[in-house]
């Protein structure tokens, strides 16, 4: 088993960051991500919104190891997430559904705003990954996937940082046609 | 976005849309009634089917995710 987490500050309030988690897919940056699919989502009794999404992914996985499993190159994820906007805190748990008997890849995301400027929004990112049936091999394979998880994950950042250009664009657009329609 | 069926495609673009503005302009408002509820279901149905054709079981999730048996630092004593 290998652990594996980092963090990331957005200079971005809370609100806009967890629209852009929402809309991030599709964008050009993340193109392996090639279907999202909602397949539960409700406000529970609490206000929290929670939520099953299934993504469809061309797997990061390095060749060699595709090769040594015989897999194709589709892999799923379930992804389940629960969303608060009183606290302000968005925690996404993910796990891998294709060839969970070999590779097991659980992810923790959480988002909420940064205690030194609640301006800001800090993204934890966890992951354990745990490799069974190959056992010479476990430790280098399992670092071989936490390398791409986290080269990935650099990618994803990316991809964040260009949806949220894009929804602050929008969002000065819509001011621009309510001041328009108020001026007429 | 895609679907994983293209059948479901024309449900899910609706209710996306639907789920996009509600979630901006309401829910971080502050209301909690979703108005996209019946979209989902209909694009929902439409998801379960291909799942079960494509043989794809899903993962249900950390039951305690987000509740107060959720994983909590110790109390103090």
């Amino acid at each position: 088993m290998k652990y594996w987490t980092s963090e990331h500050t957005f200079n971005e309030p809370w609100e806009t960051v967890v629209q852009a988690v929402t809309r991030k897919y599709p964008n050009p940056i993340n193109s392996s991500v090639v279907a999202v699919d909602v397949i539960d989502r409700r406000v529970d009794n609490r206000g929290t919104l929670r939520s099953h999404r299934l993504l469809t992914t061309l797997w990061s996985v390095p060749e060699t190891l595709m090769k040594l499993v015989g897999m194709s190159n589709q892999a799923h994820v379930s992804e389940h997430s629960v969303m608060d906007p009183r606290k302000r805190t968005l925690t996404m748990n993910s796990r891998n559904l294709t060839l969970n008997n070999k590779l097991n890849v659980d992810e923790k995301i959480t988002y909420h705003p940064d205690p030194s400027d609640p301006k800001k929004t800090v993204l934890r990112h966890e992951a354990m990954v745990t490799v069974s049936g190959f056992p010479m091999m476990t430790g280098y394979l399992e670092g071989m996937v936490t390398s791409t998880i986290a080269s990935k994950a650099q990618q994803g950042l990316q991809g964040m940082d260009y949806v949220i250009q894009q929804i602050k664009e929008e969002a000065i657009n819509l001011n621009q046609m309510k001041h328009k329609k108020t001026t007429l | 976005m895609e679907s994983i069926s293209p059948e479901c495609q024309g449900l899910k673009e609706k209710y996306d849309k639907c789920f996009n503005a509600w979630f901006r302009d309401k829910f971080l408002k502050g209301s909690r009634h979703d108005s996209c509820a019946p979209l989902l279901k209909s694009y929902q149905q439409c998801v379960k089917k291909a799942l079960k054709e494509q043989g794809i079981k899903l993962w249900e999730g950390h039951e305690t995710l987000g509740t107060d048996k959720e994983k909590r630092p110790p109390k103090n004593g």
